[in-house]
């Protein structure tokens, strides 16, 4: 299962507390930034057993963790390398076209954060 | 005609609140035409039959009650409908089952409420009654009352809607049919009757201070309601968001205070021994639904019932509370319930966000009662590590775990390190020293070790048996009252007999399939040639060994469960004899706290593991513990 809309700085036993109210946790996978190798603000959960996914679908998909709403997605299983964010900054590609200042989320998109960052003098 | 009678039986099930707007349809369509009410009476019949045979108890009690409106509705005989009772009323005084028992009192509830004018049969049911004495808050109990009330209000009740009544006229005249007899099917080892329950309150009308009033405990109105809101759960547990929104649009809701109801019906379910019929994280998820519907107006009171659903809760409101209505806790023993309460709730909160949140979310005055902030305490990374033995290859180890080696190259270095233990090879002795070990590193972290026992007893490095021992051995004694050491025996049991259970099941299955294939080649069907055999078909030696690892299983199910009786046993006999010694009252906020712990385990134990074989020592110890607490 896939869980997006994480802060970057929700943690791993946050997401195991939360997810382990549905059923008994396999593993958890936490999405990286490519390059950093910090969390970026998705991950992946597995369940032993289709059913516990389902529970987390119905009762934790659009409830809060680290107040933001957060959203659960089934997906295919993880593969090696599926845990890096696939943007050109290394994060998630959401991250880097987002106009909105987001604390959770490291502030701005990338792009607007250049920007930013090119218009102040030198 | 018949199929859409069936449809119509599938509505009755489902919809049981329109259950009186389908009446009326069959009671004027019997008006109409007797052959096609007759027709679908017989249908209902049958379908009861088999409900009742299979043990789908809740849909046979739908049923009845459908059956007993359609008294009302002039399709039935009413002196047929009282056969019927009479019949399931013999049945339960001969068996004496009390679990029927209470399907069939419901039953009866079905005539009482319908039936208004019929007062016969109150004193065959009331026979039946004394020979149950529950307490006055069983759910039986409960509702005898209600419809003693009921009784003498003249049968009146305000809550059913009766459509048929408009039809009067027409339904009149209608001919009516006789019941054929149906007699319940006598009691079956492998059926399982739903469990007697407890009522639930955590309100009355003083709790609502405006708006409609909430009918009082032994109106049959708060049954009514509650049934049906309870059917509402039901049909939508699936969807929160739903379930919500169905309760909120309740049919009366003008009339009553449904806020408060739906709040009593939801944490009644919730507090369910020995588990709620739906996930806890269901009841959690649906609250904030109906929250956000209504914001404002659900009652607040709900705080102080259960700490990990609280803390969840908490964290999907901000963590914002009145707080300052509890600050009285900080000055109390930590041992009594309401900072113990605080306490465990800041530790759920703790796990669900992290340290500084909860310290800048409590007031400054709540700082005793929140947890430490939970590290990794590893001395092989502390001052004057350098001089330890065993720091090397502590920090090695790590350095070839970061560049992600196989097992194999960790098994190298670990290879030459002295063994505490020397001859004895992973013994129940060498699993406690790692749990302690564990605890040594992790001790401030709790979720941390729950985790770790979970992944320790998974990977089968650790039996559940040695997790019981160390939990109940004296360096945990400090322990021995915070909720995540409860939280590991919890899960430790669970995991336990869900091993068991696998086990069957796999054997079971093995070996239908090799008496299938047996079977066939007796008959000379086996010409598909052997390789395909080989695929799906256990050979008699798996089965074998299947069986000897399920034995395995099950011994070491009766030592978890033989350890932890008896060392619940002692601890409590000893308090008990300490207390005595000093002339103190026994009866501190530990010993409850305990005893209804205990309680609590056995309730689950009784539905695990007594139903089967018992082990002659645990019965001996859990009729011990019974007697404790007489």
């Amino acid at each position: 299962m896939y869980v997006g809309n994480l802060s970057f700085f929700t943690t791993e036993e946050q997401i195991y507390e939360l997810f382990g109210k549905c059923g008994d946790i396999k593993r958890i996978i936490m999405g990286l930034d490519k390059i950093k190798k910090t969390p970026c603000g998705f991950c992946f959960v597995e369940y032993y057993t289709r059913e516990e996914s389902e529970n987390a679908m119905r009762y934790v998909n659009g409830t809060r963790l680290d107040d933001r709403i957060i959203r659960c997605d089934w997906d295919v299983g993880f593969k090696e390398g599926r845990q890096y964010g696939r943007g050109k900054t290394g994060g998630q590609v959401r991250d880097e076209y987002r106009s909105d200042f987001d604390e959770g989320r490291g502030g701005y998109g990338k792009i607007v954060q250049n920007r930013i960052r090119s218009r102040e003098p030198a | 005609m018949l199929p859409s009678f069936q449809k119509q039986r599938q509505n009755v099930v489902r919809m049981p609140e329109k259950l009186t707007v389908y009446t009326t349809l069959i009671g004027l369509l019997n008006a109409k035409n007797y052959n096609c009410g007759g027709e679908f009476v017989e249908m209902l019949v049958r379908n009861l039959k088999e409900a009742l045979k299979t043990g789908e108890y809740e849909n046979a009690r739908i049923m009845v009650r459908f059956l007993s409106d359609l008294v009302n509705c002039h399709v039935i005989v009413a002196g047929s409908v009282l056969a019927m009772y009479d019949n399931f009323v013999e049945v339960t005084l001969e068996d004496n089952i009390p679990q029927v028992g209470k399907e069939l009192y419901e039953k009866k509830e079905a005539e009482f409420n319908k039936f208004k004018r019929q007062k016969i049969h109150v004193p065959a049911l009331r026979v039946w009654s004394a020979d149950f004495p529950h307490p006055q808050e069983e759910y039986l109990e409960c509702l005898w009352a209600q419809l003693q009330n009921l009784r003498s209000n003249k049968w009146i009740e305000k809550q059913i809607v009766r459509p048929y009544l408009a039809f009067d006229g027409v339904l009149s005249e209608a001919l009516q049919h006789t019941l054929p007899q149906i007699i319940p099917p006598s009691h079956h080892e492998d059926q399982t009757y739903p469990l007697p329950h407890v009522v639930f309150r955590m309100f009355d009308y003083t709790d609502v201070p405006e708006g409609p009033v909430l009918p009082g405990s032994h109106a049959i109105e708060r049954y009514l309601i509650e049934e049906q809101l309870s059917r509402i759960i039901h049909t939508n547990h699936r969807e929160r968001k739903d379930c919500a929104a169905a309760l909120l649009s309740f049919p009366t809701k003008n009339k009553i205070p449904l806020n408060y109801m739906i709040v009593e019906v939801l944490f009644g379910q919730l507090f369910q021994l020995p588990r709620p019929p739906y996930l806890e994280i269901f009841y959690g998820s649906t609250l904030i639904e109906l929250c956000k519907l209504q914001p404002g107006s659900m009652p607040q009171v709900v705080s102080f019932l259960f700490t990990s659903w609280f803390a969840y809760h908490l964290s999907n409101f901000q963590f914002r509370w009145s707080w300052d209505d509890w600050s009285a806790c900080v000055e109390m023993d930590p041992e009594l319930p309401k900072p113990k309460f605080i306490r465990e709730t800041l530790e759920r909160c703790l796990r669900l966000s992290y340290h500084q949140r909860v310290v800048d979310t409590v007031p400054e005055t709540f700082e005793n009662l929140i947890p430490e902030r939970p590290q990794s305490n590893f001395k092989y990374e502390m001052e004057g590590a350098s001089s330890m033995p065993g720091t090397m290859v502590a920090h090695q180890l790590i350095a070839s775990i970061k560049s992600k080696c196989t097992p194999e190259e960790a098994m190298v270095l670990l290879k030459d390190l002295p063994n505490p233990l020397s001859d004895e090879e992973n013994t129940e002795e060498g699993q406690i020293w790692l749990l302690r070990t564990m605890f040594e590193v992790w001790r401030t972290h709790h979720q941390m070790m729950v985790v770790l026992v979970d992944k320790l007893l998974k990977t089968q490095i650790v039996e559940p048996s040695a997790v019981a021992n160390w939990l109940f051995s004296s360096e945990m004694q400090p322990e021995f009252t915070k909720f995540y050491v409860w939280e590991m025996m919890h899960s430790t049991i669970k995991k336990m007999s869900k091993h068991v259970d696998k086990l069957q099941t796999d054997l079971d299955d093995s070996k239908d399939k090799l008496d299938a294939a047996r079977r066939k080649k007796a008959e000379g069907l086996d010409l598909v040639g052997d390789e395909d055999m080989d695929d799906d078909v256990p050979t008699e030696e798996m089965v074998e060994r299947m069986e000897e690892r399920l034995e395995t299983a099950q011994s070491q199910q009766k030592r978890l469960f033989l350890i932890i009786f008896q060392r619940f046993i002692m601890i409590l006999t000893d308090h008990l004899a300490r207390c005595e010694g000093n002339g103190i009252d026994y009866n501190t906020p530990w010993y409850k706290w305990h005893h209804e712990l205990v309680y609590k385990y056995i309730s689950t134990l009784e539905s695990l593991l007594f139903t089967s074989d018992i082990d002659f020592h645990i019965l001996e110890i859990f009729q011990q513990f019974c007697a404790l607490r007489s």
